[in-house]
């Protein structure tokens, strides 16, 4: 009897848990708000872009990475760093050649599913900045989460006259599974993309570029001024890094001389920003 | 193939190196997994003063590698030579679940690993970046005065060292920085964490099927395959902490010491939150009705000492514990982010909602085993260690923007589950004691879970 007073606690509390979860609202501020892109021509590959926002009041861009397909595609935004308050700006960055349309939406029915069970695929990508893996379906796939654990549990107790504690174990463990197998099959199915040598652009090779640019500009070359983020600075140090530099905190400045080039050259180091200014 | 063949020698030189301060008789598994992150805890100290010292990596890494194989043989000897008796070969559909998932996860991250650059921000500029520094010798010193005093003008210098040094020593094994000397060390710890996961599930529920499914749910985490191959810390804190747990609760003090000495050579929140918790752990099981146990506690002390010179470095120093400062004050705005975190946890789903009302209902049944009280002050500690530090510091700025809390969360997962998991089976076996369980492959409750006396 004790135990069953404690089933029926914990389903009381799940159920309420399903209940009082912020269900989708319309989109009057950022922070509930989907972005839609609509791609107007068809692509023979997914296509990796990213959305990059500014708000009002904040001198930081938030990125997100994505991936396209023809069509429609519509993005969680919800829950990702950076995406709140009052919107200043906001820009899609992809393959110039696309045609592609980008728009702020509302959550409905419709797009809730059409992000829950859209592919999510695989890429390497910065932690700190929510990559769309993590996100994954994001508010619905959440409370598919919950509702499942709660059906199988039921199914467990009441379909297969499992005790509580039983069905509540099975539920927990075939929940946990299923959200696997989406990333299991999301992750497989990008891996063979790549390796059959996919148009596939990562950040960290752009990173790469500007690392080696770096090295002939120290040399005395002309130099156009580069700007980059704070994860592009890390990865420019982290290309760069068995080459010698010399730092000077008190101003901001790194003065960057490599093994090959001795001369040297002075870059800039801002909140968000490096970018060569002198030689 | 050369940096890959130095990984497993390094790898297999650690279970040499840790095989010493094992017990005799004890689950293989358990004692694999101390063997593997004791060594790595030696290799990274003894790794730390001979790159102090000025000798090469190269050479550090032949030296480690020298004496992890002479020790290795005992290791071998030493772990296979008994095993408790809670360890029935008997293969169950939930065992073969469990394979898949974790040869899935090794799989998906050696051929990251071989595949894609390193791309996480934290790895790039602390745990890797650091490491290719101290590797390449250049924008590194050891020297107090010099600028680039521990690392290239950084502001992370109180971040611990075990993660650079161990990476420094691999890429010395191939002499050249790769990514396998990047990032691949995540998959050590990946298998050390769902092994003592499995370990600790096997200690405290009432039947192997609720280790193994604390093992899979652990191993179904979408951040957690992601960190297998992400060249960050995380992984290995959450490696050590469950370790150093599953020693405390089979009451290997000694170990347990030494894996929570990995804890805090890894990452802050080893010092911070895991080491003060474990010590609260460990004197809560301890407190009998008439008295207090000291020898486990001066046990365990002895099994610390790694950390001692450590403790004097950073002292000696002044470094602070957290790059957001260290002022204490009620931060009103980040309580609902910090529950959120909880609740809307895009990297886990439901999974720490059920935790929390796992813990709530069954965490009754648990205190009262063997191993259980140590569990639960632990893992309840750490959380509210966790709410200390995101809602009064201003750490609470790490709500906003990162996910910081979800990283930690990750690392508290394996205890959060197996406490589910165990509390669940527990009151699951009291309902019918007499009955034999429906599943496939379960036995009567293990013998391991002891009622307290």
């Amino acid at each position: 009897m004790e135990c069953r007073r404690l089933a029926a606690c914990v389903n009381r509390l799940l159920l309420l848990w399903m209940c009082i979860i912020p269900l989708p609202l319309a989109a009057e501020t950022l922070d509930h708000a989907l972005v839609q892109i609509t791609v107007e021509e068809p692509l023979e590959f997914q296509r990796q872009a990213a959305i990059a926002w500014k708000t009002a009041g904040s001198d930081e861009t938030h990125i997100k990475r994505v991936w396209l397909e023809d069509g429609i595609n519509v993005y969680e935004m919800r829950g990702t760093p950076g995406w709140t308050g009052e919107l200043a700006k906001i820009q899609l960055v992809a393959p110039p050649a696309l045609k592609t349309q980008l728009e702020l939406v509302e959550p409905t029915f419709e797009r809730e599913q059409a992000i829950a069970f859209r592919n999510q695929p695989w890429m390497p990508s910065n932690v700190n900045h929510l990559p769309e893996m993590f996100v994954g379906g994001g508010f619905t796939l959440h409370l598919l989460s919950g509702l499942l654990l709660v059906l199988l549990g039921l199914i467990g107790r009441f379909g297969f006259r499992l005790n509580w504690p039983k069905s509540v174990g099975l539920a927990f463990v075939a929940t946990m599974l299923l959200i696997q197998a989406r990333f299991v099959v999301d992750r497989w199915t990008s891996a063979s993309r790549l390796r059959a040598g996919d148009d596939v652009v990562y950040l960290y090779d752009e990173i790469s570029r500007f690392g080696d640019a770096a090295a002939p500009m120290v040399a005395g070359q002309p130099w156009t001024m580069v700007e980059v983020d704070r994860f592009r600075k890390y990865g420019l140090f982290y290309e760069l890094a068995e080459s010698p530099y010399v730092t000077k905190l008190s101003d901001a400045e790194f003065v960057i001389s490599t093994k090959n080039f001795p001369a040297e050259a002075r870059a800039r180091v801002g909140k968000i920003a490096l970018y060569p200014v002198e030689k | 193939m050369a940096p890959w063949l130095a990984f497993c020698v390094l790898a297999f030189a650690a279970v040499g190196l840790g095989g010493w301060c094992l017990p005799s008789r004890e689950s293989r598994l358990a004692k694999c997994v101390w063997a593997v992150l004791c060594g790595i805890v030696f290799q990274a100290m003894l790794g730390t003063f001979a790159a102090a010292s000025g000798c090469s990596f190269p050479r550090v890494f032949w030296g480690l590698t020298l004496l992890g194989g002479l020790g290795l043989p005992f290791s071998i000897w030493q772990i296979s030579k008994s095993s408790d008796c809670s360890e029935k070969r008997k293969l169950a559909w939930f065992h073969v679940v469990l394979a898949f998932v974790f040869v899935d996860a090794l799989a998906f991250g050696s051929w990251a690993i071989s595949n894609t650059p390193l791309s996480s921000e934290d790895g790039i500029f602390h745990w890797s970046g650091r490491a290719r520094y101290l590797f390449g010798d250049v924008n590194w010193s050891w020297d107090r005065a010099d600028e680039n005093y521990l690392g290239l003008a950084t502001w992370n210098r109180h971040y611990p060292l075990l993660i650079p040094v161990w990476r420094a020593v691999l890429a010395g094994g191939s002499a050249a920085w790769t990514e396998v000397a990047a990032r691949a060390d995540g998959l050590v710890y990946y298998a050390a964490f769902i092994g003592s996961v499995w370990s600790l599930g096997r200690r405290l529920s009432a039947s192997p099927f609720w280790a193994a499914a604390a093992a899979i749910a652990c191993a179904c985490q979408p951040l957690l395959t992601w960190h297998v191959q992400a060249g960050n810390a995380d992984l290995a804190t959450a490696a050590f902490l469950s370790a150093a747990v599953n020693a405390l609760v089979r009451e290997r003090w000694v170990v347990a010491g030494m894996c929570a000495s990995g804890a805090v050579l890894t990452k802050n929140e080893g010092l911070l939150v895991y080491l003060p918790a474990m010590l609260l752990g460990l004197s809560v099981g301890q407190l009998k009705t008439d008295h207090f146990e000291r020898k486990p506690m001066l046990l365990f002390l002895i099994g610390l000492l790694p950390v001692v010179p450590w403790l004097l470095f950073r002292l000696f120093n002044r470094f602070q514990l957290s790059p957001s400062g260290e002022k204490v004050g009620f931060q009103s705005d980040a309580i609902l982010p910090f529950l959120e975190g909880f609740w809307l946890n895009p990297t886990s789903y439901c999974l720490w909602v059920f935790i929390l009302i796992s813990v709530l209902a069954t965490g009754a049944r648990l205190w009262a085993v063997q191993g259980g009280k140590e569990l639960l002050s632990i893992l309840l500690s750490s959380l509210g260690a966790l709410g200390f530090v995101f809602v009064w510091t201003e750490a609470s700025k790490w709500l906003q923007g990162d996910i910081t809390l979800q990283r930690i969360l990750m690392q508290l997962s394996g205890l959060g589950i197996v406490a589910a998991c165990s509390g669940w089976s527990l009151l699951g076996s009291s309902l019918r004691p007499a009955q034999k369980e429906n599943l496939e492959g379960e036995s009567e409750q293990t013998a391991a879970v002891k009622p307290l006396e």
